[in-house]
């Protein structure tokens, strides 16, 4: 499939996306022919793979599920909107199919009167008939424990379950441009496959609690046919419960009467709970045992100026460093490293020193020595005995360095022992 | 940053292609482009000269801290009244409460009071290297880069002297808690933060994408956004925003009937343009009130209004979906 990037802030609508292998299990044969000159030879057997493609069937993990509508457990004015449940699996509702294509999951909604949840093993709850179906498109467990949803009578099952062309209209995939929201999970591609309910849930004079249930339709043709006995039982692959009520629960309503105000306010008509510098008075034990009251600013700024509160009744500073030695201490890698850095900031500090110490006595010394060239040449040796002493000390190691050679030789053994250069090469 | 490629894609692409061997337009690009950060490197080193630079991981840590990352949560609200359920409380960070724990965290290697004096003049220097990691570490967080790579990318942004800036007038970092059950209820919600409150300029209805493209300097940054427990969020701000939107996650939005006296009506959508009118919505007699008949609206839809095949899932949802909610807090109020 190739498909232009979903522009950001859109949403593009995709009817169904079909996977080209429903779930089952599948046989592979393979099989080689050889031909030698047009002469067909001894062909290798047949090679047969057995291959299982896997798919929630009984149950959906709650990590399949990205968000739903409304949310679980709760009170609110939902009765305009129809409920909804998205799946992080795009293909998922294709990934069985009923003969003609139809999507295997539905989202019914049930007022608390009119259906009940059942929990029992998978061949009592469904009956023989369907179980046997089941078990025929993909071996499964007949024992397993699932939870099966069943109406009253049967005029409400009809009443509620979708038409076949309304279960296919009630699935669609959205793919929407996820790039900038909360660090919520990996799954990220931006691909969701949502199924709605058909049913509006209405609120009445009192709460009205309702539960969304997601049914599997898998196998189960025989829920469309007119001539049903009894009541048939759909497995419920996940569900949740909410409350119709006459006002609140959506998202506007909740956002819009959020408590709102800077860090440090109390909550709406209760006193003021933290000073002039934003620190909270916390309850503390002096050394003596005596009680004493202690106070304590957070790292959040509301309206506080923002010098820190400091005094000897406030730990403000004190917990902070405390919590960053703590930190630290946690963290092996953090210890080896701020050591080594310590380390190296002491050996590099020691070494700046001495180097500047060096640089200070040379320049030091050059600068009294061109001074005392001046001094000698312009003022008395008896007036100045120290700049003459200088004067003696620079010509001295001069006349040294002039004549000292690299190897540390005695500046007068060049005349001492005669050094003669030896010809090249052996004499013979 | 102004191409697509996010920073890490950035740095990536730019090693592979000194790899490679670099494209042929830029056949001179890479070379004195590391020529240039030689030479950019060497004056820096001469003025810090004594203080060896903090090691990459330890700045990176130090910064995740600053952020609040792995404090606990008794630190930063120790009295539940501070933070009451249903409630959002704007803030700032504490520069000079950070600036302590950083000396506390630095004073683990060494707690002789040489190596607390050294650390105290060296804290400047460190605060500055942490405030310019910030932006980073949501990026690690989120495992698009490691730190090695951030601290090379960092690196080569101080070379090339982008960071400079910044450093003059320090931004601060603001942020807001949120406790209540649009955390819970409505996973993967968007906040968004903008320099501008003004809704001539950034108006109620504007697609954030759209206006983050042709107005990047109204842009607030985020630099953590985060769930601390299932009801409390949190989120930091590089800089102070004027305006703070939280909206409803893309993915869920919902579908919605208008109530039309007794009964309910539906737009008609073709996904191209603005409503065409309406159709009223078909319900299904029977005990069970409130049923839709789904294959009915679509009928009637088709009749109103004719796509070039008949309506499928997607065509249906479209017409049903309602504009996702959002929510604005401005730091002016606005005209009545």
């Amino acid at each position: 499939m190739t498909q232009t990037p979903v522009a950001p802030g859109s949403i593009r609508l995709h009817d169904t996306v079909t996977p080209s292998l429903t779930a089952g299990t599948y046989r592979f044969r393979s099989r080689l022919e050889v031909t030698d000159r047009g002469t067909a030879q001894t062909a290798p057997p047949e090679h047969a793979i057995h291959v299982q493609v896997g798919a929630p069937r009984l149950v959906l993990d709650a990590t399949e599920v990205a968000g739903q509508h409304p949310p679980r457990d709760a009170v609110g004015a939902f009765g305009d909107r129809l409920p909804h449940v998205v799946l992080g699996r795009r293909a998922l509702p294709w990934e069985r199919r009923l003969g003609d294509g139809t999507p295997w999951l539905a989202l019914l909604v049930v007022r608390a009167d009119e259906a009940s949840l059942t929990t029992g093993t998978l061949r009592s709850l469904v009956g023989e008939a369907v179980f046997t179906r089941l078990n025929g498109i993909e071996p499964v467990d007949g024992n397993r424990a699932v939870v099966g949803l069943r109406a009253k009578d049967l005029a409400t099952f009809r009443g509620l379950l979708p038409s076949r062309a309304d279960v296919r209209l009630l699935t669609h995939v959205r793919q929407v441009n996820v790039a900038d929201t909360a660090l919520a999970g990996s799954d990220d591609d931006g691909w969701f496959a949502v199924v709605t309910a058909n049913r509006l849930p209405l609120g009445g004079a009192t709460p009205t609690p309702y539960t969304a249930c997601l049914v599997s339709l898998e196998a189960r043709d025989d829920v469309w046919e007119t001539n049903l006995t009894s009541v048939p039982t759909l497995l419920v692959l996940a569900s949740w419960p909410f409350v119709t009520s006459s006002a609140g629960g959506t998202f506007e309503h909740v956002a819009a009467h959020l408590d709102l105000d800077a860090f440090g306010a109390p909550p709406a008509g209760q006193p003021p709970l933290v000073d002039a510098d934003g620190a909270l008075a916390l309850s503390a034990v002096r050394r003596d045992g005596t009680p004493a009251t202690m106070g304590y600013r957070p790292p959040l700024l509301g309206a506080a100026p923002d010098p820190l509160p400091a005094g000897p009744g406030d730990a403000t500073g004190d917990a902070a460093f405390e919590l960053g030695r703590l930190l630290a201490a946690a963290d092996g890698r953090f210890i080896r490293e701020v050591v080594a850095w310590h380390r190296a900031a002491d050996d590099a500090a020691r070494a700046g020193s001495a180097a500047s110490l060096r640089e200070d006595s040379a320049r030091s010394y050059a600068a009294s020595g061109t001074l005392s060239h001046r001094a000698v040449a312009t003022a008395d040796v008896a007036d100045q005995p120290l700049a003459a002493l200088g004067e003696t000390f620079a010509q001295r190691l001069l006349s040294r360095t002039a004549r000292a050679d690299l190897w540390q030789a005695h500046p007068g053994g060049a005349t001492v022992i005669g050094r003669q250069p030896r010809p090249e090469g052996e004499p013979s | 940053m102004t191409t697509h490629l996010s920073a890490g894609g950035r740095l990536l692409a730019e090693r592979l292609g000194a790899l490679v061997g670099p494209p042929a337009e830029a056949a001179e690009g890479p070379v004195p482009r590391a020529r240039a950060l030689a030479a950019a490197a060497e004056p820096a080193v001469a003025a810090t000269a004594g203080t060896p630079p903090l090691p990459p991981y330890v700045e990176h840590v130090l910064a995740r801290w600053s952020l609040l990352h792995d404090l606990p949560f008794r630190y930063l609200v120790p009295d539940a009244r501070l933070l009451p359920s249903e409630s959002i409380r704007f803030f700032r960070l504490d520069g000079g409460w950070l600036e302590c724990l950083r000396a506390g965290a630095l004073a683990v290697g060494g707690d002789g009071s040489r190596e607390r004096a050294g650390t105290r003049t060296l804290l400047p220097q460190v605060t500055a290297a942490v405030t310019e990691q910030l932006p980073l570490v949501r990026e690690v967080q989120r495992t698009r880069m490691s730190i090695p790579v951030a601290a090379d990318l960092l690196a080569e942004a101080r070379a090339a002297g982008e960071l400079t800036a910044g450093a003059a007038a320090p931004v601060p970092v603001t942020g807001f808690l949120l406790r209540s059950s649009l955390v819970s209820a409505w996973p993967g919600m968007e906040v968004r933060a903008w320099h501008s409150d003004d809704p001539a300029v950034v108006r109620p209805g504007v697609d954030p994408d759209e206006l983050a493209r042709t107005r990047p300097d109204l842009v607030v940054e985020l630099l953590r956004l985060e769930r601390l427990s299932p009801s409390v969020l949190v989120a930091l701000f590089r800089g102070a925003p004027r305006l703070v939107w939280l909206e409803e996650p893309p993915q869920s939005v919902q579908f919605g009937l208008e109530a039309d006296g007794t009964g309910w009506r539906a737009p008609i959508r073709d996904g191209a343009g603005p409503d065409l009118g309406s159709v009223p919505v078909p319900m299904r007699p029977g005990p069970v009130p409130g049923v839709v008949d789904v294959a009915g609206l679509a009928h009637n839809l088709d009749q109103a209004h004719p796509l070039p095949q008949p309506r499928g899932g997607a065509a249906v949802a479209l017409s049903l979906l309602q504009a996702p909610s959002r929510q604005r807090f401005g730091a002016s109020t606005p005209p009545a």
